[in-house]
């Protein structure tokens, strides 16, 4: 739980194991159109809406009709939201079992500090990789004990092999969709194939087919000059992910299309180092995430990316509730303002956008409008 | 002498003056006026704390990464102070090797950054000169030592039972409701003791983030002369935190307490996104023996006291039926409040 891509690297290459992130019931309200409750559920256990969207976790633990109960639970802490710790840690107090593992806010090295390069193009102090690297193998060796293995480093290099095929395919897919015109592949796609890498969906070679036949597919249309929008979108960077995934959609509504993102996942999708013994590359990659250092850093990144893409527009959407969205978004704007000079906004998505979708609407307008006016 | 600020309990005194700086622990006031609305999301003593300490003349602040809320409060505050900010990482696991050494590493990083602003190198003597007085200001019966100097340096320096003291109670009036309080730190200026006092109950346990809750493990003599940095380390990571994962060793903590000063009702006073101890309230509810009041606050506006006082008496009132405290009992305490 929690660390999104790190952990499922180490677990799914053990033998006998599959790696499940229960965070991804954060979107089963939306999916499910609010039919399964979970967010009632949550409310009941007093953990209501001034807590972010992964509540509904809470909820699917309860009802046991989302996913089966894993067989072990690892929660990486410290470093990370008060809202999923705070929810893990009331799972764990009601009977369910938890393996913690700590996870550092990572700190710019001092000077003269030895420090390592980290997957994404950021650093951090070899002392903080060396604390998550054993961590890490504490962590590894408690999955192996679970699945009556032997926790062998030899397979975590395999499955870190594996692991970054995926993402190396993944990267062709973003690049070609967000640099292509017109847009060969809607937003929405996108952000599930994203989503695959952050735990396979519990299925590699799975994860493998999907991946390829999109590739394929949106190799043939960028061929063919075929798109799925208008060549005139505005590129618009897109920070957070939404708990109601229609919004993806209603952007390209407006006239504009994803160039760049920052799901909050980034770390999943780089190459994790293949030059360094596997569990410190795990390390760099674990500390690689943006949620894990200063909010300027990650804005760093995004600056990078949506220079990178052609970004037009950055839009930071904020999460009800997450206990990180209160401050980053006026962080993120600022940075992205003085240093690209492209105009920012912050919208909040809840679960259902039902009741905002036209207020919605013309924000997201008036962004592609802005867009469209600076660079017409 | 240069003063360094921090609020977070995990932040020793003692390290700081030891590198010849002063150590201030802010509790500052929560405001919530309808000039600052409360910024979505936000905790209110997040916010209180960054905006008190960017505005005063200190010679760094120092938060640390016990709470998401305060790690990224520290980043904000960072942007809009020329005042140099350290951010101190705190675990959130108690018994692994990584706590230990990620604690231990800050403590010398902390002392590298308190360098930077004006402290020097601590010598070792010194170092253990400073945590035998602190520790011996904390060995100091709060009831005897009442508003002597080292009591109020208790107060000013680290969680202190200053709740009890400002309501002139020992252990609890007699006759009267005897509350335990839990939850966010209580700044320096809050009603909420009279408010308590209004509702006819006095507080016998100060278990939230500035009580008595979050004070360091005793000193080990022997240690301490052997590794005065690792014995302190040791100390201060035995505070019991509802950061912590787990955190049943908070709770064991509150349910001893609860206990042994015969604490009739508990009182979760929480600031508005904490998710932290709002998560927890349930569970609280559920564990600690005695029934729980769960109260959130987001500052000291009339509106909020008026809510707050009726709050409490209703549930002092609740007590009040369920243990046979009577109300006459209740009233004379208001009246000498
Ligand atoms: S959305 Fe934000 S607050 Fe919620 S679980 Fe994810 S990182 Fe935490
Ligand atoms: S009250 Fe809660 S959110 Fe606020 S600073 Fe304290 S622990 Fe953090």
């Amino acid at each position: 739980m929690k660390d999104l891509g790190t952990a499922a690297v180490l677990a799914c290459s053990i033998t006998n194991v599959v790696a499940f992130y229960p965070d991804g019931a954060w979107w089963t309200p939306c999916i499910m159109e609010h039919n399964a409750r979970l967010l009632e559920v949550a409310d009941s256990l007093g953990v209501p809406e001034s807590f972010c969207p992964v509540r509904a976790m809470l909820g699917a633990f309860v009802t046991r009709d989302r996913f089966p109960i894993p067989d072990l639970l690892v929660c990486g802490v410290g470093a990370t939201c008060d809202d999923f710790s705070a929810i893990a840690q009331r799972l764990s107090g009601m009977g369910h079992p938890i393996v913690w593992w700590e996870m550092p806010h990572r700190r710019p090295p001092e000077p003269g500090e030895p420090a390592v390069g980290l997957p994404g193009g950021g650093v951090a102090p070899t002392e903080q990789v060396a604390i998550v690297e054993a961590e890490l193998r504490r962590i590894g060796q408690a999955i192996a004990a679970a699945a009556g293995q032997r926790f062998d480093e030899n397979l975590i290099a395999a499955g870190i092999r594996r692991g970054n095929a995926i993402r190396a395919m993944l990267d062709e897919l973003r690049t070609m969709v967000f640099t292509a015109d017109p847009c060969p592949m809607p937003a929405l796609e996108m952000l599930i194939a994203e989503m695959l890498a952050i735990h396979y969906c519990s299925d590699r070679n799975e994860t493998d087919q999907v991946l390829l036949e999109l590739r394929g597919e949106v190799e043939r249309r960028v061929r063919s000059g075929m798109g799925v929008l208008p060549p005139d979108a505005v590129r618009v960077f897109w920070v957070n992910p939404v708990a109601d995934l229609r919004v993806m959609n209603l952007v390209e509504d407006v006239g504009g299309r994803i160039c760049g993102t920052d799901y909050m996942f980034t770390h999943a999708l780089d190459a994790i180092p293949e030059d360094c013994p596997p569990m410190e590359a795990l390390a760099r990659t674990a500390l690689a995430d943006s949620m894990a250092g200063p909010v300027s850093q990650r804005a760093d990144r995004i600056c990078r990316d949506a220079a990178r893409f052609g970004s037009q527009a950055v839009l930071v959407s904020r999460i009800p509730g997450a206990s990180h969205c209160a401050t980053e978004g006026a962080i993120i704007a600022e940075i992205v303002r003085s240093r690209l000079d492209l105009p920012v906004i912050e919208i909040e998505v809840p679960s259902n956008t039902d009741a905002i979708e036209p207020g919605l609407c013309t924000r997201l307008q008036a962004l592609v409008e802005t867009a469209r006016g600076r660079h017409a | 002498m240069a003063r360094i600020v921090y609020s977070c309990p995990f932040v020793p005194a003692e390290w700081i003056e030891a590198h010849g700086l002063s150590a201030c622990r802010a509790l500052p006031t929560v405001r919530c006026d309808t000039a600052r609305s409360p910024q979505a999301g936000l905790c209110p003593f997040a916010r209180s704390f960054s905006e008190f300490t960017a505005g005063n003349d200190y010679a760094g602040i120092v938060f640390t990464t016990a709470c998401d809320q305060m790690r990224r409060a520290s980043e904000l505050a960072a942007m809009h102070t020329s005042r140099p900010v350290f951010l101190m990482n705190v675990p959130a696991t108690t018994q692994t090797a990584a706590a230990k050494r990620i604690y231990i590493g800050e403590l010398r990083r902390l002392g590298r950054f308190l360098k930077t602003v004006g402290g020097h190198e601590p010598d070792r003597d010194a170092l253990v000169h400073v945590i035998l007085r602190h520790q011996r200001m904390r060995d100091q019966p709060w009831s005897a030592s009442g508003d002597s100097p080292s009591a109020m340096e208790m107060d000013r320096l680290e969680a202190g039972p200053t709740l009890m003291r400002k309501a002139g109670a020992t252990s609890g009036s007699p006759g009267t409701v005897r509350l335990g309080v839990v939850g966010g730190p209580i700044p320096d200026g809050s009603p909420f003791v009279r408010q308590v006092a209004r509702a006819g109950a006095t507080i016998v346990l100060d278990a939230s983030d500035s009580g008595e809750r979050t004070r360091p493990a005793r000193m080990e003599p022997d240690r301490l002369r052997h590794d005065p940095v690792a014995e302190l380390a040791r100390a201060y990571l035995a505070i019991s935190s509802i950061h912590h994962r787990p955190n049943d060793r908070c709770f064991a903590w509150l349910r001893r307490e609860v206990a042994a000063r015969d604490v009739q009702g508990l009182i979760l006073r929480r600031y508005v996104w904490c998710d932290l101890w709002h998560a927890e309230a349930p569970r609280l509810a559920e564990s600690v023996g005695v029934p729980v009041l769960d109260l959130e606050t987001d500052g000291e506006t009339d509106a909020a006291a008026a809510r707050t006082v009726s709050r409490i008496e209703g549930f002092v009132e609740i007590l009040v039926g369920e243990f046979g405290a009577t109300r006459r009992s209740s009233i004379a305490l208001v009246a000498r409040s």
